[in-house]
């Protein structure tokens, strides 16, 4: 198992190095250039001359392999580089970011899965009842409706109309500005993991062994939840595992309508603003997310299924 | 005889009473209250004055740094700040400066030239690399500073401790303007070593607020600075809040969490005629010009017949209400209404397509012409305006085919010169002559390829009078000049609006962006319970 660990934590340096030099390739051939985004392109340019001064104060007239070069060697020594929007350390802004990220995916994912797996599971358990198509038809709406629409509608419903909820902001954490963007972000999760939950609840109560347990004379709850639930929720524990990294890699609609100071604004933003080494720091957290939830998500595979071995 | 001072005494009482509900509107402000606004921008990202050369920087850094001088905020005419007063020699090249003694920075100490001094050269030090040195373009030793063969700013000297003398190189009539904004602040130096680049993140000025606290891309928080050498704030507190979607910002705004904030058209076009909301609009013709920018050395904006035809074809007015729902000032000439040059008399292009098919027809186009216009999808200077001028166009015979593209990218191809025709917004300077210098040669990449040696003098000239009322005159006949030429259709300049709730006092009609607001003198009734 240890092994098998290392081998994955090993796969990830490739990763990241073709990750951050698919951005650094983008972002050259994107034209304009952090320096020109110093200013409000609307109003005062910056003198030619100063530009070019700029240009190479900060390094950007190198040529690009040597640029690439020395962000790898920082970074493999834990040097993200110098925002130069912000004009602070990388590291340090997106430590910044995690709070907020993390705390709107953990309660957004929580809510997802257990909204989701109880409607999944109520619906198989009662097929083509009127039971499974409600549920089905709540999950339907969470699953299409637009993130942004729906953020809007709660905003329009709870922060104008009633005044119980603030409409933006992330009130370091505070619970009433948690509750709105949970439910926008955690709805349409919680959807794709009930239809998810229902299929594979379906498949599992038609196998074999689950007759022979019935056959036994076990009971249904028994059944259903010894026998049936732990391998029904290996493919919904894939689906959980892959949700939670593309949150903690930011949200960036919920973020933007609810005004949350996450990671995914940052990036996207410091893309805009043509901040190489923020974009790199932003993706490489990334990266590095994705690949521990998914080994993270193997390892409970072993857990559930004791026929899953690694090495 | 005094039967009649009898009477004017009952006419000047009973005027007293009438007046006096006026003069009670005006009254002295409430103190107190914590004003949140928003971070009209976005996140300001650095908060030393020197780093970011952006508005949604700049009007938090205007609130927690003072200069020099500043800008009167409705005019924009430059004005006394911690200097009371300053002197111009006759030949234009010597400032001498005056400075209160009564300033102090939020540590407590009090400002002195020494200070400025200090500023000014770490503004222009290339350790520092500020986008914004060029303020000090001009002075004396600058560039010899900036190259490392001087150790510090010739032109910048000490007379005494509250009297500073900057000497130029030529005469500037517009050099005193950007000593208004943040970027020449006084700032001091213990807390900028101490800090070092943490400086933008805990920034420590002399304005009206002084720095609290600030959470990324949510909120910058600020505090009263008691010691303010004009008096205290009214306000206790001020908030910036980054709320990057407007139906959001209305939400809040809606819902009292949000006293202030910029409306986008989406909603000016909704409130505007609402009762609900008249005590709640602050407009101004801000100093932003849109227009779309023709390549005057490409076909066939190379023809001035085809680019005033362009200006003819658009009914400019109905686009502003429709597409912008009403949210724009027809543009007559470059330099926008709310700016003291401004020319009443100017008269725009109007709406005449017959003119515009005759000018076409002239310029060889009878047939039609094909033009590509480069564009974002901004609301009100992007895609939704080409989309509503086309069918005006196409009526005269001028196809435009849009290429949509990031106004990273849109900015980047206009300065590079690629590109037929584009559509933009552009302004922000508060001198006259500064504005309008885009059309100067030497800046071609600002705004578009044109060039017109005789423009070129006129602007010189005016750049080196001294006389205020000359300076208008010239600006006057450089901004008719600049509309016949018609390098660029004239199409707006920005009405920018801010909502505030109706507890609010003192926004005013800012014409160099009306998110940079000086919050000084904005009080508000007695603190709102949220």
């Amino acid at each position: 198992m240890w092994v098998y660990i290392l081998r994955r934590l090993l796969q990830m340096l490739p990763v990241l190095i073709g990750i951050t030099l698919i951005a650094f390739i983008l972002m050259n051939i994107v034209p304009g250039t952090a320096i020109m985004m110093m200013m409000d392109p609307r109003a005062a340019n910056i003198p030619p001359e100063l530009e070019a001064r700029l240009l190479e104060q900060y390094g950007l007239l190198d040529p690009l392999p040597i640029r690439y070069l020395k962000f790898l060697g920082n970074a493999l020594r834990g040097d993200l580089g110098f925002s130069l929007r912000f004009n602070q350390s990388v590291t340090k802004i997106v430590i910044e970011r995690l709070p907020p990220t993390a705390l709107l995916a953990a309660s957004s994912i929580t809510l997802a899965t257990f909204m989701g797996v109880l409607l999944g599971i109520i619906a198989a358990l009662r097929r083509g009842k009127l039971t499974d198509t409600f549920a089905m038809i709540i999950s339907l709406i969470g699953a299409s409706m637009p993130v942004f629409w729906f953020g809007i509608l709660m905003i329009l419903l709870f922060s104008v109309q009633l005044n119980w909820l603030p409409a933006s902001g992330w009130g370091s954490g505070g619970i009433k500005f948690l509750i709105m963007p949970t439910i926008a972000l955690g709805y349409g999760f919680a959807a794709i993991i009930a239809r998810v939950t229902r299929s594979s609840v379906l498949e599992v109560l038609g196998m074999d062994y689950i007759r022979t347990a019935r056959a036994k004379g076990l009971q249904e709850k028994v059944v259903i939840y010894k026998h049936g639930m732990k391998n029904a929720l290996i493919p919904v524990i894939t689906v959980v595992g892959g949700q939670v990294g593309r949150l903690l890699s930011g949200a960036v609609l919920t973020e933007t309508v609810f005004g949350w100071p996450g990671l995914g604004r940052l990036l996207v933003d410091s893309i805009q603003m043509r901040d190489l080494p923020t974009v790199q720091g932003c993706l490489i957290f990334i990266a590095v997310v994705f690949v521990l939830i998914n080994l993270i998500t193997d390892i409970f595979y072993a857990l559930l299924d004791p026929r899953i071995q690694y090495r | 005889m005094k039967k009649a001072l009898g009477f004017l005494l009952v006419m000047f009482l009973l005027m007293g009473v009438f007046v006096t509900p006026g003069v009670l509107a005006q009254r002295e402000g409430e103190y107190g209250g914590t004003l949140i606004r928003d971070a009209a921008y976005g996140d300001p990202e650095n908060l030393d004055p020197i780093v970011r050369g952006r508005i949604s920087a700049m009007m938090v850094t205007m609130n927690l740094f003072d200069g020099l001088v500043a800008h009167d905020p409705e005019s924009a005419a430059v004005i006394p700040a911690i200097a009371e007063r300053w002197t111009i020699s006759d030949d234009g090249l010597v400032y001498t400066f005056y400075l209160r003694n009564d300033a102090y920075f939020h540590n407590g100490r009090n400002i002195t030239a020494h200070d400025f001094i200090y500023s000014f050269e770490r503004l222009v030090d290339p350790v520092n690399a500020s986008p914004l040195s060029f303020y000090l373009e001009g002075v004396i030793g600058k560039e010899a500073f900036e190259e490392g063969t001087a150790d510090n700013i010739e032109g910048l000297k000490v007379l005494e401790d509250y009297v500073l003398e900057i000497t130029l190189e030529g005469p500037n009539t517009s050099f005193l303007v950007p000593l208004g904004f943040p970027a020449a602040g006084v700032v001091p130096k213990e807390d900028v070593d101490r800090l070092g680049r943490d400086f933008g993140h805990q920034p420590v000025g002399s304005g009206p607020f002084k720095f609290v606290s600030w959470t990324k891309d949510d909120r910058v928080v600020l505090e009263v600075f008691e010691d303010y050498y004009k008096g205290r704030a009214y306000l206790d507190g001020l908030v910036f809040r980054v709320i990057p979607e407007a139906a959001s910002k209305e939400a809040d705004f809606r819902a009292g969490n949000l006293d202030a904030f910029i409306a986008p058209a989406s909603i000016y076009r909704r409130v505007r005629n609402d009762p609900a909301f008249t005590d709640k609009i602050t407009t101004v013709a801000e100093f932003f010009t849109r227009h779309i920018g023709f390549h005057t050395q490409k076909e066939p904006f190379n023809d001035v017949r085809v680019r005033q035809a362009f200006n003819y074809a658009i009914d400019t007015e109905a686009i502003i209400d429709i597409v912008l729902g009403g949210k724009g000032i027809p543009a007559v000439g470059f330099l926008p209404s709310s700016s003291y040059a401004f020319n009443k008399e100017m008269e725009g292009y109007g709406y005449d397509p017959d003119k515009a098919r005759e000018l076409l027809a002239a310029a060889g186009y009878a047939d039609g012409v094909e033009v590509p216009i480069m564009t974002n999808e901004h609301p009100e200077w992007g895609l939704p305006v080409v989309e509503g001028i086309m069918g005006y166009l196409s009526d005269v015979g001028i196809t435009l085919k849009p290429e949509v593209m990031e106004t990273g990218v849109l900015y980047d191809r206009i300065r590079n010169g690629n590109y037929v025709s584009y559509i933009y917004s552009t302004g922000g300077d508060p001198h006259p002559v500064d504005y309008l210098y885009r059309f100067h040669t030497s800046r071609q990449e600002d705004i578009n390829r044109y060039s017109n040696p005789e423009l070129d003098a006129l602007l010189e000239e005016a750049k080196r009078t001294a006389d205020d009322q000359k300076v208008v005159q010239m600006v006057h006949e450089i901004d008719q000049m600049i509309l016949e030429a018609a390098p660029i259709y004239f199409f707006h300049y920005n009405m920018a609006v801010m909502m505030h709730q109706d507890y609010v006092y003192g926004i005013k009609s800012a014409p160099i962006d009306m998110a940079m607001q000086d919050m000084w003198d904005v009080w508000m009734d007695p603190a709102p319970t949220r």
